[in-house]
């Protein structure tokens, strides 16, 4: 069964509005990343720009999907996206590598077999998964977490407010991963999870356009 | 002890320290300025060269190097890229 349609019947809609600007952010740091690597030729930069990259898609198959779904656009993909988890399965795919790809450069992976390790247990469990749903949030929720706490040693090494930001930002991103498993209690964590996951975007959108427009004078 | 330079911060200073002279700088001078030994600053000239942000030319004095539009294109850009890597610390 498919099981992108989530969350109360009134915030259906909302959260493919929030995928738009998750689309809009992800993509913005993606080329913010990309110039760098024009400018630097180091690869991490591009692998950090595919990252981002992948994010945007991921989101904007999930909004499609989803937008599809709510607006019952076709019967017939209705029928398709309900028998088969495809677009969900091709969502978790680009969001697994993209975590690993940001896990690799953040975390300094150097080792090749540690690389594939962690590919290959993310698609394994990923594979031979029946409730995607929740293991996708739970195997997220590992990646953030990790990723989290690499932008917090960060943001302690640097103490600059963009760096904070990012830490913020990935912080509210993994909690809204523990409200998204948290539906089977209440639908209305649902809306809580996305509403956080938001605010971590527009954190990030934040940051981007510090980076991008200037920043206070005397702040670092 | 200071804290090691990262590649970027080494191209950046090499190429502010020919802008501060006036878009040209005898190769003595920008060893100097760019706190380099000498191999280390033979390899980031060749590749500055390389990648168009910085011309060798000779006359009759002697050699000089100059920052091209790329190079200086460069240093508007570093601040931002410079930002964008300590955010993620990476």
């Amino acid at each position: 069964m498919i099981v992108l349609l989530n969350g109360p019947y009134w915030f259906r809609g909302a959260d493919v509005f929030f995928g738009l600007i998750y689309i809009l952010v992800t993509l913005m740091i993606a080329a913010l990343s990309y110039k760098a690597y024009k400018l630097t030729e180091e690869k991490k930069y591009s692998y950090f720009s595919i990252a981002f990259l992948f994010l945007g898609i991921s989101y904007l198959i999930y909004s499609v999907t989803n937008g599809i779904l709510i607006t019952h656009v076709s019967g017939m993909l209705n029928n398709v996206l309900n028998s088969f988890d495809y677009a969900f399965l091709i969502y978790m795919f680009l969001t697994f590598v993209a975590y690993i790809i940001l896990l690799i450069i953040t975390l300094k992976i150097e080792q090749k077999k540690v690389m594939l390790l962690l590919f290959a247990l993310a698609f394994l469990f990923m594979l031979f998964s029946y409730q995607h749903y929740l293991k996708f949030h739970l195997v997220s929720f590992i990646f953030l977490f990790f990723l989290t706490h690499q932008f917090y040693t960060n943001y302690l090494e640097k103490k600059n407010r963009n760096a904070k930001l990012v830490f913020t930002a990935f912080y509210l991103l993994t909690c809204a991963q523990i409200f998204f498993i948290a539906i089977t209690y209440s639908l209305l964590f649902y809306v809580l999870a996305a509403s956080l996951q938001l605010v971590g975007f527009m954190l990030l959108a934040y940051m981007f356009m510090r980076i991008n427009y200037g920043r206070t004078k005397g702040e670092a | 002890m200071g804290e090691r330079r990262e590649k970027l911060d080494i191209i950046k200073d090499i190429l502010e320290a020919i802008r501060d002279k006036g878009g040209t700088i005898k190769p003595t001078h920008l060893l100097y300025k760019s706190n380099l030994s000498h191999d280390s600053m033979k390899r980031y000239v060749s590749e500055l060269i390389e990648k168009e942000m910085m011309q060798e030319k000779e006359d009759k004095e002697a050699k000089k190097y100059l920052i091209t539009n790329k190079g200086l294109k460069f240093l508007t850009d570093y601040q931002q890229i410079k930002d964008f890597t300590e955010s993620f610390g990476f």
